[in-house]
């Protein structure tokens, strides 16, 4: 039990893959322009993530050492182009706005650096449980970011106007170089409530 | 040594295998549902232009069925409907380059070519946050009611997009600024459409 | 109205560059830009590797995985291989990473030495599947694409090569404690994406 929410507590905030490893920050941005975006995104970073742990896990003793990045990529994009298809047969318009940063998932190395770092090595249960949490940890400070930005950049949530087109607050948030800015900005702030926590022990 | 690579390989081309198979089967078991949502979305994208707003996914087909007309004019088509309001409304297809890929939509006009009554990108690869606002409500809503002709000329189309900046008189829509090669490309697209449209007016059916 | 590989350059270089405004190529941008001469070599080996596999992946996505390319054979007619592009993609590009390294280990070890150590990095870059999976997507002639990859690949030796400069120069600033390392790192990233904005005007073709 306490392993389990050993490996949550490390996946969403002490080892948060975004913070501590700079992983998986590409898509992260590309898509925090709406919430909902990011919402479908972090479900498949999720999905893929305990998959792919999970099949790794299963795998691990007959994986060859010195093949087992490319096994690692093959089982990673088969299970990306199987969401991609999904998307498109079910969500068609979300799979149009999302574009071809679905696929690119396939190169979030948070999927490849936990099959790397944990399924190698764990049983397929808790591979499975750790995929779940590294994805979320990607989740919390996607949906983070992507409030900022749809509030103060384009005036909505999930869509609805909140604020009038005349009055949005930081037009430019909803630029390319917001996303950085909101992104620095977030982690400066995770990072000092962590330091103090620190103190306090 | 050799052995133990001959295994690994093999080890790799049996999962290489399992998961193309996997990929394949998922791909053939969704394949008609997703060309089925393509055409959908295209024929709601028409629909709109035609000025058929906020229509239901399950009544798209019906409408398509029966109150388009698909009219072949030269090498190419236009969709012939009547609106809610009783007036009959033209929409062209339109094909163009932006700087980054391909970019297609509808552009629609009243019965005389006249008048644009609506605009919808379909397809685009620019920037996002730049050349991408192009596919954004706020866009569209520049081109509705629009004059094509200028009065003195009603023989060249007049309507044009401000290259990446606002405009600056009556037959300009206001550019993004920041997109110019967008703009360039999504007014050559509109443009073109207009002109040819007019070319074959006189095709009628 | 084809745009001329020249211009396709000069944007993926500066007006769209892959890090500053596709967001692509981060992980190895922010771990690889504490030195200047690290991120000078890292730079190289994206804009060889990105460029090659660009080519790779345009003749083999146009002459088999493209949905209908094998039709002239007559027992594959019908096959379509679209869906596996992206495997097929991220293959190539490892591939070829690993088949780039054993040959610059033979031939010249200073050269090993330079950029050895950043192959293996770069297959999980995704700047470099990113630049092949656009270049299907916008459609790009082969010579476009071997533009595009070869200009993404400048352009982010630019965006690392700049950061590392700037972040040798914040070596000596005071910093606040919870901001210091990637925090940092990203707000002047974002200040950078904002000044590379100004070029936006700039790519004109008449």
């Amino acid at each position: 039990m306490s392993k389990i929410k050993k490996i949550f507590l490390n996946g969403i905030w002490l080892e948060n893959p975004v913070f501590h490893q700079v992983l998986g920050v590409c898509s992260a941005l590309a898509v925090t322009t709406r919430v909902k975006n990011a919402v479908v995104m972090s479900a498949a970073v999720i999905i893929v993530a305990a998959l792919t742990n999970f099949t790794v896990s299963v795998l691990r003793k007959i994986i060859p050492f010195n093949l087992r990045l490319i096994i690692e990529m093959i089982i990673i994009s088969t299970f990306v182009v199987i969401f991609d298809i999904i998307l498109k047969a079910w969500f068609f318009d979300m799979s149009r706005q999302l574009g071809p940063y679905v696929s690119l998932i396939i190169t979030n190395c948070i999927i490849l650096g936990r099959s790397e770092a944990f399924a190698l090595k764990e049983g397929p249960g808790l591979s499975f449980l750790d995929g779940i949490a590294s994805g979320l940890g990607y989740t919390l400070i996607l949906l983070s970011v992507a409030t900022v930005r749809e509030i103060l950049g384009t005036g909505s949530f999930w869509g609805y106007k909140l604020i009038s087109d005349a009055d949005i607050p930081a037009r430019g948030l909803s630029m390319a170089g917001g996303a950085f800015i909101v992104m620095g900005v977030l982690i400066w702030v995770m990072n000092s409530i962590k330091l103090s926590g620190n103190k306090e022990v | 040594m050799n052995k133990g690579m001959g295994k690994a390989l093999l080890v790799t081309i049996i999962i290489a295998t399992v998961c193309a198979l996997g990929l394949a089967f998922t791909e053939k078991m969704l394949r008609k549902r997703i060309i089925d949502n393509q055409a959908l979305a295209e024929s709601k994208s028409l629909l709109k232009v035609l000025g058929f707003k906020d229509v239901k996914p399950s009544e798209i087909n019906d409408i398509m069925k029966n109150s388009v007309k698909k009219i072949q004019f030269g090498t190419s088509f236009y969709h012939k409907a009547t609106n809610v309001q009783g007036k009959i409304i033209l929409a062209f297809p339109m094909k163009g380059k932006g700087l980054w890929g391909p970019i297609n939509g509808y552009i629609s006009t009243d019965e005389t070519r006249r008048t644009i009554v609506d605009l919808i990108i379909t397809r685009q690869e620019e920037t996002p946050g730049l050349g991408a606002e192009i596919e954004s409500e706020s866009f569209y809503s520049q081109f509705r009611g629009r004059k094509i002709f200028a009065d003195d000329n009603p023989s060249v189309v007049k309507i044009s997009v401000a290259p990446g900046r606002r405009s600056s008189g009556e037959y300009e829509v206001d550019g993004i600024s920041g997109a110019t090669e967008t703009c360039k490309g999504v007014n050559n697209m509109i443009r073109n459409t207009l002109t040819k449209a007019m070319e074959y007016s006189h095709v009628q059916n | 109205m084809e745009h001329s590989p020249v211009l396709i350059l000069i944007a993926a270089v500066l007006t769209n560059n892959i890090v500053f405004s596709g967001f692509l190529g981060m992980c190895s941008f922010i771990a690889l830009s504490r030195r200047i001469d690290t991120a000078v070599g890292m730079g190289f080996a994206v804009t060889f590797v990105s460029t090659f596999t660009t080519a790779l992946n345009w003749l083999i996505y146009h002459y088999v995985l493209k949905h209908g390319a094998l039709s002239g054979v007559s027992f594959l007619d019908g096959v379509n291989l679209e869906p596996f592009t992206m495997i097929v993609f991220i293959a190539v590009i490892a591939s070829f990473v690993q088949v780039v390294e054993l040959i610059i280990q033979r031939i010249s070890h200073s050269l090993y030495q330079a950029l050895g150590i950043f192959l293996p990095l770069i297959t999980v870059n995704c700047a470099i599947l990113g630049v092949s999976l656009f270049m299907v997507i916008r459609g790009y002639g082969f010579i476009s694409s071997v533009a595009f990859g070869f200009g993404s690949g400048l352009g982010w030796m630019l965006a690392i090569v700049l950061m590392a400069g700037l972040r040798r120069k914040m070596r000596f600033s005071k910093i606040p404690p919870g901001l210091e390392g990637i925090g940092i790192t990203m707000i002047t990233t974002g200040i950078l994406a904002m000044i590379f904005m100004v070029f936006n005007g700039m790519v004109r073709i008449n």
